[in-house]
């Protein structure tokens, strides 16, 4: 046992969550680690997606990484790799996998767009993702994601693809203003 | 622990050149060292994250070429949708992460000792991690001489093949025909010759029309993917594609330029032959292959070789019965790379690796905007000692669909900066 906490120690501080030790008995993201290394292939190294419409997961919000890999693995989310792969992941390894990227460091994204906030277009945005939109509880960060990613998460919304009350408000909005949108929270840092 | 203060490299005709500079082991004597020989998809990744998990290690990288070149996305130059220096990466990044890369060929090792000799010099290891690759058999085919492996380009290893396949096939003349050969047996990237049939169709019918496609499979059906690339050439290449199975190819005659099976002979005015393989040549030199068998047998749990110990093999040149039920894919091979790494780390440190963690995720287009995919989720499993798919995780996408063809490109990115960055 002492022997493969050593190793997960090891694991641990190579994704970078080593500089604080509060974390060091959290079998959870350990257990994470050993299972998501494979994840980076297609989402980054620690979870800094470099790519455009595959979404950066490395410091994102744990709750709703873990509500993610559950509706994808239920079929509630439009089918992409995701809904086959989470299926290859228990109820308790998702949840590992959640709090392993949501304790890695967030990196913005590098193809941020230049955007104007449009008060009109985002006020309603902030009682859930915060007035900075860094996410909260189990609603997701969305400043400094791939502006790519935020448009076509908002288009499945609108389409009706995929659901979560709130952002039902988006239905009857154009596609301009959800790219608008997409790009304004892509800016923020 | 060995002295390990500088690496013998141009011990043979050089005198001692340090290669790596005398500085380099000056404060590590007793710094373990890892060398992993092979700069692909499984090498570059493996010593990537050894130095991840432990920037304490020394890692050596051992590679022949410049550039790694990869195969994904190849077959996208080959038809114009991207260039050779989108796909043509050097190791710089890795330098910079404090990896030593050398260029040499490794032509053999002393296991007993503890290192690996090059054409160069040789180099010590604690542990060493080789990812081979592939390389053909062309012997299995009558007249595949040296003229033959001119005229008729593989273009099944990224490089001056993919460049001089893409150079036949937009000097073809409208109205001609491409004949592609698909591989026998345990072969690299299952579905690759089929998303290259459908991006050579896809060509043809744009540019060069009236122009056919001969598909030679030896399976009796597409092996991969086969219900997804069947429904896109229904649907786009029914007067392009002609696709013919059970077709085992028995002779080439590079003169004439044709290639027959047992029963018929086919000339085409340009024929891309990919042949049946075998594990990459390095692992033969090593003694990584047991006598008439074509792959490197492993530990399902480390991936150590089971003919030589302290030497881990990952890769396409691995034997499936042995590491697991994935195919030869980049995906798999990085994903080895990681598993290696952190079984290396965990047993250089006298502790038992971790349970190995395996994953696949593979696009392939089927015309120059959309794509079809295939996931796998692999998983060791105790009561059989075996290494086994997770079959939820493991099916292929829905339909095809432009977005994918966006997230295979996503994927590239993301995929070639975890092995290099």
């Amino acid at each position: 046992m002492l022997t493969r906490m050593f190793f997960y120690l090891l694991l641990f501080v190579s994704f970078g969550i080593g500089t604080s030790l509060t974390y060091a008995n959290n079998d959870s993201i350990l257990e994470g680690a050993r299972l998501g290394k494979t994840c980076a292939g297609c989402h980054g190294t620690s979870g800094a997606s470099p790519g455009r419409i595959i979404p950066i997961i490395g410091g994102q919000v744990e709750k709703y990484l873990s509500v993610c890999l559950t509706d994808f693995s239920a079929d509630k989310r439009p089918g992409d790799v995701m809904r086959n792969l989470s299926k290859g992941y228990t109820a308790v390894e998702q949840k590992q996998l959640a709090a392993l990227f949501a304790s890695q460091p967030w990196g913005n994204t590098p193809h941020a767009s230049v955007a104007h906030e449009d008060a009109g277009l985002v006020k309603s945005c902030k009682g859930c993702h915060g007035s900075e939109g860094r996410g909260r509880g189990s609603f997701p960060r969305v400043a400094g994601q791939h502006p790519d990613y935020l448009y076509q998460s908002l288009l499945e919304y609108k389409q009706g693809r995929r659901s979560s009350g709130m952002m039902k408000l988006v239905q009857k909005m154009d596609d301009s203003s959800l790219k608008q949108m997409a790009d304004y929270y892509s800016s923020l840092k | 622990m060995k002295r390990r203060d500088f690496i013998k490299y141009g011990a043979v005709g050089f005198g001692v050149v340090s290669v790596c500079g005398p500085n380099v082991f000056a404060s590590g004597h007793n710094r373990r060292r890892v060398v992993v020989v092979g700069g692909g998809f499984g090498g570059a990744t493996a010593a990537r994250y050894i130095k991840l998990i432990d920037p304490g290690t020394d890692v050596v990288l051992i590679e022949k070429n410049d550039q790694f070149i990869s195969c994904p996305i190849s077959n996208w130059v080959m038809v114009g949708m991207k260039a050779m220096e989108d796909i043509s990466f050097g190791y710089q990044g890795l330098k910079n992460r404090g990896i030593k890369v050398i260029k040499d060929e490794v032509i053999g090792i002393d296991a007993k000792a503890g290192y690996v000799q090059g054409k160069k010099g040789k180099v010590e290891y604690d542990r060493l991690i080789v990812s081979p690759g592939i390389d053909f058999r062309y012997d299995l085919i009558e007249g595949f001489d040296a003229e033959a492996k001119k005229v008729f380009p593989h273009a099944y290893k990224a490089g001056p093949q993919t460049v001089q396949l893409q150079q036949q096939l937009q000097s073809m003349k409208a109205g001609g025909t491409v004949l592609l050969t698909v591989p026998d047996g345990a072969y690299r990237c299952p579905p690759g010759p089929y998303e290259r049939a459908s991006l050579i169709a896809d060509f043809l019918q744009k540019k060069k029309k009236g122009s056919k496609l001969i598909i030679l499979d030896p399976h009796q059906k597409i092996a991969s993917k086969g219900k997804l690339f069947k429904s896109a050439w229904d649907a786009y290449y029914g007067d392009v594609i002609d696709y013919r199975t059970e077709e085992i190819i028995a002779a080439v005659d590079s003169k004439r330029k044709t290639i027959s099976t047992y029963e018929k002979e086919y000339s085409a005015d340009v024929i891309n032959f990919i042949p049946d393989q075998r594990a990459g040549k390095l692992a033969f030199d090593l003694g990584l292959i047991p006598d008439k068998k074509l792959w490197a047998p492993v530990n399902p749990l480390n991936l150590e070789s089971t003919l030589v110990s302290g030497v881990h093999v990952i890769g396409d040149a691995t034997d499936a019965f042995m590491s697991g039920p994935m195919p030869k894919s980049g995906f798999v091979a990085s994903s080895m790379g990681k598993v290696a790494a952190a079984a290396v780390i965990a047993e250089l440190s006298g502790k038992t690796a971790p349970l190995p963690s395996f994953a696949n995720t593979c696009y392939s287009m089927v015309n120059d905007s959309e794509a079809i995919f295939v996931t796998g989720v692999y998983k060791y499993d105790s009561a059989s000692a075996k290494t086994v798919k997770i079959k939820e995780g493991s099916k292929t996408s829905p339909g095809r669909s432009e977005y994918y063809g966006k997230c295979a490109r996503d994927w590239a990115t993301s995929i070639w900066s975890d092995m290099l960055s």
